[in-house]
């Protein structure tokens, strides 16, 4: 009897201590996530998907970020949102809005905050800028550090998304091979469409730069550095030796 | 009885475990709690940059200097790092006080670079300047009493750096420089002994 009694010890002990597995996750405070707290910061120490408030957050591993209400406040990693209501992802250089189902991509580090707009029409607001920019689907833009001459976050030009790159990034988020297949498939349309948005509005950068050049009386385009010092050195010129105007 | 002894040694070594098990989860807590700290201080940082012109020259009587001087420095922001940081200036220190100028050159670097927010980095910056002057790279030395007087202008260890710069200028024969800074060390830094010590030099100067 004693000998079943103590085998059956050990036997607990063992299970207790080998069950306690690490959790995918760590959250601040403890169980906020269940008990809807806000904010809730999260530590992701593998994938992980976390639905939340009608929100479908996927995250990359050691991805940190608090949730609020309707908002995440992403510090690093990647996340990527789906939501059939308005959300959005703040960073310390910016944040990124997606009114009503949509999906928000984003990747956060100390240097910058990359934003992808894979579905819908998302609108990106630097720090320090008061209107935002919209952001079409297939285009990806980079917020970095605070410009102190511009007064907000430095901000690149929006440029069609690298899909091998992106698909690469995805794989590292997304839960399971059905949705990467699914979702592959759409996104490979949007960012063809927009590539060709993109070459469309260059061409039409080029031939103005072309007309420019070809109008009778010369190029009207002018360097901005340089023209005006050259058009006051002109006049000074022509005044000097009375040439005509 | 063997195997009351062998109960007894399973649950020692099950309750070694678990308080391993606990303290891991408290390290790891700890962890993300000083990587939010960090993260809302970088936040703020972003938002003081917001707030201060890129073309703005700051003078000494600037307001704005005060906001400036706490982008670079954040005192015990991550004790772990805080402590690693004093722990190797004070091994840069003791190459110092032995002479050894190179290799307490590179360590002080290494506080400076590693740990810029820490308590020491402020320390480590003034015998830098110190180490590269005495190690005759003066110009080096002059770029550090620089940076120390742009990031800590409020500091004691900067007016000290202030000081080398003066030696440096005395060198070059740079009379009216070297009053204009032990001017500036007077009106600017109130410790006491400080102006006793800049009075002494000015006074040894003939001014």
């Amino acid at each position: 009897m004693r000998s079943v009694l103590a085998a059956f010890i050990f036997v607990f002990i063992l299970v207790l201590v080998s069950g306690s597995a690490l959790a995918d996750y760590q959250e601040q405070p403890k169980h906020c996530l269940k008990q809807l707290k806000n904010p809730c910061a999260i530590w992701t120490f593998k994938k992980t998907h976390l639905p939340r408030a009608g929100m479908q957050i996927f995250a990359s591993a050691d991805a940190l970020f608090e949730i609020s209400e309707n908002s995440i406040y992403q510090i690093r990693g990647m996340l990527w949102v789906v939501s059939d209501k308005s959300v959005t992802v703040e960073s310390r250089f910016g944040s990124v809005k997606s009114e009503g189902n949509g999906e928000i991509w984003t990747q956060a580090d100390d240097q910058s905050f990359v934003v992808r707009s894979l579905a819908n029409t998302l609108i990106v607001l630097p720090r320090g800028d008061t209107q935002g920019t919209d952001l079409g689907p297939g285009f990806e833009t980079r917020l970095s550090y605070i410009n102190r001459n511009l007064r907000m976050a430095d901000t690149s030009w929006a440029t069609p998304i690298n899909l091998v790159v992106h698909l690469r990034e995805f794989n590292s988020v997304v839960p399971n091979a059905e949705v990467f297949k699914q979702k592959a498939g759409s996104y490979a349309g949007v960012v063809l469409v927009a590539a060709q948005q993109a070459a469309k509005d260059l061409k039409k950068i080029v031939d103005r730069h072309v007309a420019n050049a070809q109008t009778p009386g010369g190029p009207k385009y002018v360097d901005p550095a340089m023209g005006g010092r050259d058009s006051y050195l002109r006049k000074l010129f022509r005044q000097k030796n009375n040439f005509a105007e | 009885m063997s195997l009351w002894f062998a109960e007894k040694e399973f649950s020692r070594e099950d309750e070694f475990s678990h308080k391993v098990e606990k303290l891991s989860r408290e390290i790891v807590q700890h962890k993300m709690q000083a990587d939010l700290m960090r993260a809302h201080f970088e936040d703020f940082r972003q938002e003081v940059a917001l707030e201060i012109p890129g073309n703005k020259f700051l003078k000494p009587d600037d307001r704005l200097r005060d906001l400036a001087s706490i982008i670079p420095h954040s005192p015990n922001l991550v004790p772990m790092d805080d402590a690693i940081s004093r722990k190797n200036l004070k091994l840069a220190l003791a190459l110092h006080e032995e002479k050894k100028y190179e290799e307490a050159t590179q360590g002080f670097l290494k506080v400076v670079s590693e740990y810029p927010e820490s308590t020491s980095s402020l320390e480590a910056s003034y015998y830098l300047a110190q180490s590269f002057y005495l190690t005759g790279n003066k110009q080096e030395a002059l770029v550090w009493s620089e940076k120390m007087l742009k990031q800590f202008p409020d500091s004691l260890w900067t007016a000290k750096a202030l000081l080398i710069t003066a030696d440096i200028y005395k060198e070059q024969e740079r009379k009216n420089d070297v009053i204009e800074i032990y001017q500036m060390i007077i009106n600017t830094f109130d410790s006491a002994e400080l102006k006793e010590d800049v009075k002494r030099r000015m006074a040894d100067m003939g001014s």
